[in-house]
């Protein structure tokens, strides 16, 4: 049985009078330590697979099971203590807490998980071991998006889930961080899935999900993901 | 396109609808507050001058306790000032229900006359029923403070006071009651004082002007100017005391030609008494001469009744010592007889006794001589006897001699036979009896011997007898011999004897005849005697019945001059009477005249000229309206000041986080004016519309609940004008300004930055590390998320300072409410209950008492249980003797030992208790604060308006109410060199619930020394009707606080989570549970408010000292301190509103979706 499982999954947003349908009954499989990448234009369903598949949002229709547990059945209690142990997430915008420092940041997010990893280790592995103790004003972007991963990981989690990472980021910066999470994922044999509306990076995944108006168009299998160093956008 | 960007701040409006209302909200509550409270003041007294000016209230008042005469009244109505003068009467009289109670009433005058064509002073406003007509009518006071028993229609009667007629006052004296009236010269409780009845006036009436028999004694004035002025405004008082002056020149003047006419009448009168005394006394004189004359005769005919009766009784006397001579001598005379009867008596025993003497003798001489002729035949006997013996003898020898013949005839010549024998025995010559004897014999002749022998016996018998018999006659002769001898003597013997008999015989035959002729004589003695005795008895009787005649005579004639005396007495006393009457009649008079000429003398130069002042209550509904005036002045400004404050955080906090919009609009080519006119706008509309809002309603609720709430105590209709231009304008500019300058500032200062910068999410802040990681014990200890929390408190200066000083502010408001509350009832429960602990005061009229009268005083009422006199006088006391002079109590009491028991003297602080020293004063607590002194400092006392005097102060103690120095008896008379005279005596009570107020002051009263009596309870219920009023302007501060408090914190933590709605979503997204994302804001919330507190306890402490500062009136002191439990509760409300609002907050942020955190930061 695969690790994720999407089965005829519908998400309806009622604004006012007008229904939105994000996403129209997809249905998707993703294995144990499979890089994702889910691409798609705005609008095209990306981000609500995202926050369905992180406990964030609560589907309309259909099934989502993660490590052969319904989440798509969980109220909010389960779906806390499910984004508390099993997700990591790294936000387009970092979301990093303002207050703390990076290793505050990062402990922040060692404290809620069971079996958490050492957060100056995991700093040290996102190459912030020098940085550790400034605040995130004082970083740069891509800093502070591998404070983010560096949070993300600390917790140890079965899922890490990617927001446009490389959003708010200029190129280099963002293959950096791409090469981080790519590096990351192989290491740990994490399952990691991104969204991007930058087809590019299509390249470096084991899997690609293709979505255009909440449906999904296309699935593709890369039997040789390239490194990211490789890719060029 | 104008439409669209208007849309912008609409949509802006309606997307921030919370913080719009909250921003609305807290100016609506600041400036509805602030100009609520303070338009109350203006409120009151414009309500006040409204009330005035439609009853047509005097501006002055003119009392003339010698009436007003039309001239008086013509004199004023010319003054330039005045526009209309009214006569009134006032009298202070008893008023008796039919219940029985009697009060005191101060009846004033009616006339419907006065009120005709709106005009008319003093209009009454009748509450039920009619105002009097014609006489017998009366009107008594409406309302709460009016007995219950006295009913529209029903009966009261009117007495005048001791001293005066009511008569002489009112044509009568029972009054029906047509209905009931308030009078604008009451405005409150308070009746005002009087000279009669218990001291106090009990309530009003009134009635028709035309039953007043006295001269109109008071005129009422209102002035020309009156009528533009504001009653209790500077210019008013002013202007009131301008025409005050006035009068009182013109009274001056009328007074005196007043006074002046008056004191001739009463000279002329007592001239006029001094003529009919003085006839009268000659009069009198005359009388008493005439009786004088009687009673001279009469003393006169008295003495010569006494001389004619002495000389009666001098002759009797004589007549009396004449007889007693008689007498005397009769006495003697039979005093002789007696002694010469005795003699005789004696004489006679004596007689009878040698009588019966003789006679004894007598029979002894005749016994001799029976005895003699006895043993002259004895001897007889005894011779015969003798002669017997010898014949025996001889017949004895005889009959032997023939027996012994027989014997020898027998023997020699025997007898042959018997009868031989006894013929032969009978011719013997023997005896018969021998012979019979022997002839019982038997005889034989052979035995003849037999019988000689036995006649041989016989012979030897009869020789025996023989002999016998011859001694016994030897015997007898011996005897017969020698009792003839002694017979031979006796007869000697009782031959002499009888001679002598004889001759004593003869000697008492003389002796008696002696004896008789003594009787003979004393029998005519007595016989004499009795005919004396007789005729002496007569002369007594005579004598007696003289003596008894006189003694009738001369009682009548005594009689006679006694019952003249008496009469003349009864004439005297007569006289006396009708002199003493006549006199007492004329110093009645004279005194009346004299007493009448001092009461003139005492008289004031002047009329009584009062203005408004004299209004009972008028100068109170003054002060509280002002002391309202002087809260509203600071504690509703800090209010004000703390709303300002958290709605020009709100707005910053706004128009920062609208920084897109503005980059936006700034890149789109907007004018940086449009675009601040556009926050301008939106902060104008929220502050505009809570400032109009809270106007509206802040004019209306603060003052009409105030006033409503002191219309209890005061009869002023509650009239609302309901807007302030002054607090109008202040709070509406206070208020937009504050929030439109903060909006201003703020737009101005983003649009510095270039469109792309604000397009931009806005560089975070940075983090900062804060001043308690300085301190890594501390720090390291701290878990994570209380070091985001300390961070986050430490980051946002802005928040903090903003949230501290709301919170604070808020806190510090609650505080000054409930302390400002500690303040005011700390004066009672202080003065009253730790201070004064005396229950009354008895005020005596030192002149008339002295330590004696107190005691009787004391002892006439049993309820009290202990009492101390003391000394109670005015005296006005300044730091240097130049200063200003502050008036106070100067009290001495009695004895400093149980004064404690009275007043308990204490420090305020360490409550150490003070005794007042032998040298020197101790002061009060607010009096040694406006003198600026202490203890060891010297202060000047003026004592009556007299001297002054420098005293030194030695202790000062805690006082709340007016100033008081404390001396010994000893140190006043050492410092003024007098003595204290004590003037009024502190009791404590027994039962004091229990006693009977007004029965208790009217017993008290009824001592001539009496003046009146106070009893603690009353003046602090009074106080404490005053107080409530005051309190319940307290309840509205601490509501209005505590609504303040509410919005502010709910503003805040709005605030704060809008603020931080990203970071939340974020945690959320990491895993945070709901538990934990509550916390995570709640802890900043709450240390915030805990520091904001604690800031609130300084500001409070700082408030309510600067408050209660500004309220304080010069002679009262505020306790100065805010209790504990009033901290708890300002504590305890600020934390109940923070979770209150907490609580609310916890749905704000479970509502807040996550999908914000993939937001970009705008």
């Amino acid at each position: 049985m695969s690790f994720i499982q999407f089965r005829n999954v519908h998400k309806r947003y009622q604004m006012g009078e007008v229904t939105i349908h994000a996403v129209k009954g997809i249905s998707f499989n993703i294995e144990q330590g499979e890089f994702t990448v889910v691409v798609g234009a705005s609008g095209a369903g990306k981000t609500t697979v995202l926050n369905l598949l992180g406990g964030m949002d609560s589907l309309s229709e259909g099934t989502i099971i993660v490590n052969g547990k319904e989440i798509s059945s969980y109220n909010e209690r389960q779906l806390t203590e499910y984004r508390r142990n099993e997700i990591g997430f790294v936000f387009q915008f970092y979301n990093l807490v303002p207050n703390l420092t990076a290793k505050e940041n990062v402990e922040l997010a060692a404290q809620l998980s069971k079996n958490p990893l050492d957060p100056e280790k995991v700093l040290e592995q996102v190459g912030l071991k020098d940085r550790m103790d400034n605040f995130p004003a004082q970083l740069s972007g891509g800093e502070q998006q591998r404070v983010a991963i560096a949070r993300a990981l600390v917790k140890n989690p079965q899922l890490l889930l990617c927001d446009e990472p490389t959003g708010a980021l200029d190129d280099k910066t963002g293959k950096n961080v791409l090469k981080l999470l790519q590096d990351t994922a192989k290491q740990t044999d994490m399952t990691v899935i991104m969204i991007t509306h930058n087809s590019a990076l299509t390249a470096m995944a084991d899997k690609v999900i293709r979505m255009k108006s909440g449906e999904i168009t296309k699935i593709e299998t890369n039997e040789h993901p390239l490194p990211v160093e490789r890719i060029e956008w | 396109m104008k439409n669209a960007f208007n849309k912008i701040l609409f949509r802006s409006i309606r997307n921030n609808k919370i913080r719009f209302l909250s921003i609305m909200a807290i100016i609506a509550i600041g400036v509805g507050f602030y100009a609520g409270i303070n338009a109350t003041e203006p409120e009151m007294m414009n309500a006040s001058d409204q009330y005035y000016k439609k009853q047509n209230l005097f501006d002055l008042r003119i009392y003339s306790p010698l009436g007003l005469e039309e001239k008086d009244f013509e004199q004023i109505r010319k003054m330039k000032d005045v526009q209309s003068v009214q006569e009134g009467y006032m009298k202070d009289l008893f008023l008796t229900t039919k219940d029985g109670n009697t009060y005191t009433v101060r009846i004033y005058s009616y006339d419907p006359e006065d009120y005709r064509d709106k005009k008319g002073m003093n209009r009454l406003r009748t509450a039920e029923g009619r105002l009097p007509k014609k006489q017998g009518e009366i009107a008594v006071e409406a309302g709460n403070y009016a007995p219950k028993e006295i009913k529209t229609g029903g009966k009261i009667t009117l007495a005048a006071a001791e001293g005066e007629q009511l008569n002489e006052i009112l044509p009568t004296d029972t009054y029906t009651v047509t209905g009931k009236v308030y009078s604008p010269l009451y405005i409150n409780y308070d009746r005002g004082q009087t000279t009669i009845g218990d001291g106090s006036v009990d309530l009003y009436a009134y009635i028709p002007e035309q039953d007043f028999l006295i001269e109109a004694n008071e005129a009422y004035i209102t002035t020309k100017k009156s009528e533009q002025m504001m009653t209790y405004s500077q210019e008013y008082e002013k202007h009131s005391e301008q025409v005050q002056k006035q009068l009182n020149k013109t009274g001056i003047q009328a007074m005196k030609s007043k006074k002046d006419a008056l004191s001739a009448e009463l000279n002329t009168e007592k001239v006029k008494l001094e003529k009919e005394k003085h006839e009268a006394e000659k009069k009198f004189t005359q009388a008493e001469q005439k009786l004088h004359e009687a009673e001279e005769s009469l003393n006169k005919s008295e003495k010569e009744l006494e001389e004619t009766e002495r000389a009666a009784k001098k002759k009797l006397d004589q007549t009396a010592k004449e007889l007693d001579v008689h007498e005397q001598k009769l006495t003697d005379t039979k005093r002789e007889y007696e002694k010469n009867y005795a003699r005789w008596k004696k004489g006679k025993q004596k007689y009878i006794e040698e009588k019966d003497r003789l006679h004894e003798e007598r029979k002894k001489i005749d016994e001799a001589g029976r005895k003699i002729f006895r043993t002259e035949s004895e001897l007889q006997k005894q011779k015969e006897m003798l002669e017997d013996g010898k014949v025996q003898l001889a017949q004895l020898k005889q009959t032997v001699d023939a027996l012994e013949i027989l014997i020898s005839d027998i023997t020699n010549n025997p007898p042959e036979n018997k009868a031989e024998y006894s013929a032969f025995i009978d011719r013997t010559p023997i005896p018969g009896h021998v012979k019979e004897q022997l002839k019982n014999l038997p005889y034989y002749k052979e035995h003849r011997a037999a019988i000689t022998d036995e006649i041989a016996g016989i012979i030897k018998s009869l020789q025996t007898e023989e002999s016998v018999i011859r001694k016994q006659i030897d015997e007898g002769i011996a005897a017969y011999e020698k009792g003839t001898a002694e017979l031979q003597n006796i007869k000697r013997t009782y031959t002499k004897g009888r001679e002598q008999f004889k001759f004593a015989e003869r000697e008492l035959q003389r002796a008696k005849e002696k004896l008789d002729r003594t009787k003979l004589q004393l029998d005519h003695a007595l016989s004499e005697i009795k005919v004396h005795e007789n005729k002496l008895a007569e002369a007594n009787e005579r004598l007696k019945k003289e003596e008894e005649k006189a003694e009738k005579e001369f009682n009548k004639a005594r009689t006679n001059l006694s019952e003249a005396k008496v009469e003349l007495a009864a004439e005297r006393e007569k006289l006396e009477r009708e002199k003493e009457k006549a006199f007492t009649k004329m110093e009645e008079a004279e005194d009346q005249i004299t007493s009448a000429l001092e009461q003139l003398n005492a008289m004031p130069e002047q009329w009584f000229v009062e203005t408004r002042e004299s209004v009972p209550g008028y100068s109170g509904y003054r002060d509280d309206a002002e002391r309202i005036g002087e809260v509203a002045k600071i504690f509703p400004l800090f209010f004000f000041l703390v709303a300002a404050l958290v709605c020009m955080t709100s707005m910053t906090r706004m128009i920062e986080e609208e920084r897109g919009q503005i980059g936006i609009l700034k890149a789109l080519g907007y004018s940086t004016p449009k675009i601040t006119a556009n926050y301008l706008f939106y902060a104008l509309v929220a502050s505009l519309t809570g400032a109009v809002a809270g106007l509206a309603a802040g004019f209306h609720i603060f003052p009409s609940t105030i006033m409503n709430a002191y219309g209890i105590m005061y009869n002023i209709p509650v009239q609302i004008s309901g807007f302030h231009m002054n607090y109008a304008v202040i709070s509406l500019v206070l208020a937009t300004l504050t929030t439109t300058m903060a909006a201003l500032a703020v737009t101005v200062k983003e649009l510095r930055s270039s469109p792309s910068v604000l397009l931009q999410p806005r560089a975070p802040k940075p983090g900062k590390r804060i001043w308690i990681e300085k301190i890594p014990p501390l720090w390291s200890r701290l878990s994570f998320s209380h070091k985001v929390t300390f961070r986050n408190i430490f980051r946002y200066k802005q928040r903090f300072f903003m949230t501290v000083l709301g919170i604070g502010g808020c806190t510090g408001l609650l505080i000054t409410g409930f302390g400002l509350s500690d303040s005011i009832n700390d004066i009672l429960d202080r003065q009253f209950h730790d201070i004064f602990l005396y229950d009354g005061q008895i005020v005596l009229d030192p002149e008339k008492t002295n330590a004696e009268d107190i005691k009787k005083i004391i002892a006439s009422e049993k309820n009290i249980s202990s009492y101390l006199p003391i000394v109670n006088m005015n005296a006005n006391v300044s730091a240097n003797g130049e200063q200003e002079f502050i008036e106070t109590n100067l009290m001495i009491p009695e004895k400093t030992k149980s004064f404690d028991r009275f007043v308990h003297l204490h420090e305020r602080r360490s409550k150490k208790a003070v005794k007042i020293p032998d040298e020197g004063a101790v002061i009060s607590e607010k009096l040694a604060r406006l003198l600026d002194c202490k203890a060891g400092d010297e202060i000047y006392v003026k004592i009556n308006g007299g001297k002054t005097y420098p005293l030194k102060v030695h202790a000062v103690v805690e006082n709340y109410l007016s100033h008081y120095i404390y001396v010994t008896p000893e140190y006043y008379e050492k410092v003024t060199g007098e003595r204290p005279e004590y003037n009024s005596v502190f009791i404590k009570l027994k039962n004091k619930s229990k006693v009977d107020e007004r029965a208790f002051k009217e017993r008290l009263m009824e001592h001539e020394s009496v003046l009146g009596a106070v009893l603690m309870q009353t003046v602090i219920d009074e106080f404490k009707d005053t107080l409530d009023n005051l309190n319940y302007v307290v309840f509205i501060l601490i509501v209005s606080a505590g609504l303040l408090a509410v919005v502010v914190l709910y503003n805040l933590t709005n605030i704060n989570i809008t603020e931080r709605i990203r970071e939340i979503a974020t945690i959320k997204v990491l895993g945070f549970r709901s538990r934990e994302v509550d916390l995570y804001v709640y802890r900043e919330n709450i240390i915030l408010t805990i520091i904001g507190i604690m800031t609130g306890f300084l500001l409070g402490i700082v408030f309510h000292k600067y408050v209660i500062h500004t309220m304080e009136i010069d002679s009262m002191m505020f306790g100065q301190n805010v209790h504990f439990t009033s901290y708890i509760w300002s504590v305890l409300l600020t934390m109940l509103f923070t979770i209150v609002v907490n609580f609310l907050m916890h749905f704000k942020l479970k509502k807040i979706d996550m999908v914000e955190s993939l937001k970009s930061p705008d």
